[in-house]
């Protein structure tokens, strides 16, 4: 019941130049952290204009990433495949747009500090849910279904620390975040990061050649593999993580 | 370098064949990390203990990653296997490949850096050795001796010729006259 448009018809021109826009702007976030963590580069350039307001700078970096992403979001909506595909690439859309917002009332003081945390506790779900949709509602090549499937799996990432942050509150940040090894994971998860969404673009979902027809409801079903696998995950992750910090943790500093 | 970028995947491919549906690169990549992240811990702290360079690592994040890199493995396995019972398999042996590469990154860590040292060492000590040699020979730059005779007829070698003079072993000085004829410089 899958269906999707193949790719060695060939796509019309257009199409391409949409998924490429699409590409690059969904890479500006990623691609602005990385140059953030390992080089503080594009603050730098902004160094002088704000006077050397650091929070200001970081902001708008984010508010310009934040935007490249909704665009590049639009862009996708509008070259989708088929009808579960627009329908999970909208629902995401508007929950960015929902996340964002609470981002920037959180920085205007308008919402009290910490909302955007809980909405990170649903942000994982969201997107496990609407990537299973997309690769439950179209015919995928394998090597771009495991690509997308790893975008679940770093949602899996982010999701693993909000949960366990709120869940812990006692993590001694300083020890685990912000040191050079935890720059270099986080850097190399946003590598990845990068190829995926490039791979999520490309793929037969973003063909254009929109097919309204209806779908099986299993489709939409959020129980499937991808979300189930997903929640699981998360949660035995963050029990070896409490495990690890309660017992192992005490242990491996007396080593050092 | 496409094989050596994918062998843990054609592995698992010859294990479960179609029952798993896995990125080609990332488990691969995610065993390289670990053993990295091994060699790092090692040779950190080797050099930390020897040189008290501030290269000790902080063992606590590198498990904190450990287990992160795991789960991200745990979510693969679970989202692209056929059955519950591939998944777990799956995650075990990913365990246990994670927990001995960063094994391996320690121990080879530590090996090489010993080797190295060891290495560096005879090097030095070679080098002052055939320094000293060639201090106590001719202590001439093309290596072949030159002979100084005095008035009564006795040879001397001439050490150290530079400048158009040149010591004997009793330390008198000697002055080129020409070629390889010396005269003894009163």
């Amino acid at each position: 019941m899958e269906q999707s448009v193949s790719l060695s018809e060939g796509l019309p021109r257009k199409v391409r130049i949409w998924r490429t826009v699409a590409a690059i702007l969904l890479l500006v976030g990623p691609v602005r952290w990385i140059l953030y963590a390992l080089f503080y580069f594009p603050d730098r350039l902004l160094w002088y204009q704000f006077d050397g307001d650091a929070e200001k700078i970081n902001h708008f970096l984010t508010s310009i990433a934040a935007l490249c992403l909704l665009i590049g979001w639009g862009i996708l909506i509008s070259v989708a495949s088929n009808r579960p595909t627009r329908i999970a690439m909208s629902l995401l859309g508007g929950w960015i747009v929902l996340a964002d917002t609470l981002l920037f009332a959180e920085w205007m003081s308008w919402v009290p500090s910490g909302c955007t945390a809980y909405a990170g506790y649903l942000d994982g779900f969201l997107f496990a849910y609407g990537y299973s949709t997309i690769l439950k509602s179209n015919r995928l090549s394998l090597g771009n279904k495991t690509w997308i499937g790893l975008l679940i799996v770093l949602m899996a990432c982010y999701s693993v620390v909000s949960f366990y942050s709120f869940w812990s509150g006692d993590i001694d940040s300083t020890e685990v975040f912000g040191n050079l090894s935890d720059v270099i994971f986080w850097c190399i998860q946003r590598v990845f990061q990068i190829v995926c969404y490039w791979k999520f673009t490309h793929c037969e979902a973003f063909a254009g050649r929109y097919e309204d027809a209806r779908m099986p409801n299993r489709v939409y079903n959020p129980l499937n593999r991808y979300v189930v696998g997903f929640s699981v995950s998360v949660a035995i992750v963050c029990g070896l993580l409490w495990t690890y910090f309660e017992y192992a943790a005490p242990w491996l500093r007396e080593l050092m | 370098m496409n094989e050596k970028m994918t062998w843990f995947w054609n592995w698992e491919k010859k294990i479960w064949g179609d029952r798993v549906e896995t990125n080609r690169y990332f488990a691969t990549l995610c065993i390289m990390f670990a053993a990295i992240i091994g060699a790092c811990v090692g040779g950190g702290n080797i050099f930390h203990a020897w040189f008290n360079w501030k290269t000790d690592v902080n063992l606590v994040t590198m498990g904190f990653i450990l287990i992160m890199i795991w789960g991200c493995n745990l979510c693969e396995s679970i989202i692209a296997s056929q059955t519950a019972l591939t998944a777990l398999w799956r995650s075990l042996l990913i365990l246990v490949c994670l927990s001995g590469a960063f094994a391996a990154g320690v121990v080879t860590s530590v090996v090489v850096i010993v080797l190295v040292i060891a290495w560096l060492a005879l090097l030095a000590l070679s080098i002052f050795a055939s320094g000293g040699r060639s201090r106590s020979s001719s202590g001439s730059s093309d290596g072949v001796e030159q002979y100084g005779y005095d008035e009564n007829g006795s040879q001397f070698v001439m050490r150290d010729r530079s400048g158009g003079y040149a010591w004997d072993d009793d330390g008198r000085r000697w002055k080129n006259d020409g070629g390889s004829k010396w005269s003894l410089d009163e």
